[in-house]
């Protein structure tokens, strides 16, 4: 756990924009539409981290970061899906105003 | 702040306003790409999108960084033509260097490991450790061991 949490905190460091990686392999994620976790919504920090790498583990298995507004970090649990209709199902059940596929770059 | 830049040069309402600052998170967030509204009139809004090195290396060409700045505006009653600058992410150099292109250079100019070290101001087992491909390169030792290694191959033609 603290290896991944290491990790993954220096995954953040060096891409504050944003990442989103398998765990515990901490590979980038490069198919599907991104969907996120409505359980880890408002994750930041440190701490923040320690939930979602929990909470990753025991469902999607995937981890993502980004820098949002005042330079806080946030984390959550992403779903992946490669099914365009599951994702729109995903986004409505998670309560996400919009997604992400991000191979094309396409949002909905 | 916004993640739009110049947003505030857009009559938007305060749903469109939203919805556009989502689409731009995960557009940063999943992409490295940022937006800035360069002008903006009644009839046309010019937006550039420039993308950056993306953790996932998702990138994208001057035609889809296009479409994606008008996708950005899709269902937003702007009333205006959408017109794009768009600016695809330019790898840099130091991008080459890796565990196995540092053995390489260390094999190539002869340099010993506490001489890279005592030039460099680091520790030679750290160096060791990036040739060994054990620590990984943060972006900045990417660049310092790059432009040494290049000088130094400068320096011994």
């Amino acid at each position: 756990m603290s290896y991944l949490l290491e990790k993954l905190l220096q995954i953040a460091a060096e891409n504050p924009k944003g990442f989103t990686v398998t765990i515990p392999d901490c590979e980038p994620v490069t198919k599907g539409w991104c969907i996120g976790h409505g359980e880890t919504q408002n994750s930041h920090g440190v701490k923040g981290l320690k939930r979602v790498i929990e909470h990753a583990a025991q469902t999607t298995g995937v981890v993502g970061g980004w820098k949002g507004y005042k330079g806080k970090y946030y984390f959550d649990t992403v779903i992946i899906t490669y099914d365009p209709m599951e994702a729109l199902d995903l986004k409505v059940e998670h309560g996400q105003l919009a997604i992400y596929n991000i191979e094309t770059g396409k949002i909905c | 702040m916004a993640l739009i830049k110049s947003i505030n040069l857009l009559k938007l309402t305060e749903s469109d306003f939203e919805l556009l600052e989502k689409r731009a998170e995960l557009h940063r967030r999943f992409s490295s790409i940022e937006f800035k509204i360069l002008e903006a009139s009644d009839k046309k809004i010019v937006v550039r999108v420039t993308q950056d090195k993306s953790h996932a290396g998702n990138y994208f060409d001057n035609k889809r960084l296009s479409e994606i700045g008008k996708e950005l505006f899709e269902g937003i009653q702007t009333g205006a033509a959408i017109i794009t600058r768009p600016i695809p992410y330019a790898e840099s150099p130091t991008e080459v260097v890796t565990a196995e292109w540092i053995r390489e250079q260390f094999e190539r100019t002869g340099i010993s490991l506490k001489q890279a070290g005592a030039d460099l101001g680091v520790d030679p087992n750290t160096l060791s450790a990036y040739r060994a491909g054990l620590k990984p390169l943060s972006g900045i030792t990417k660049a310092a061991l790059y432009y040494y290694f290049k000088t130094a191959q400068v320096a011994q033609k």
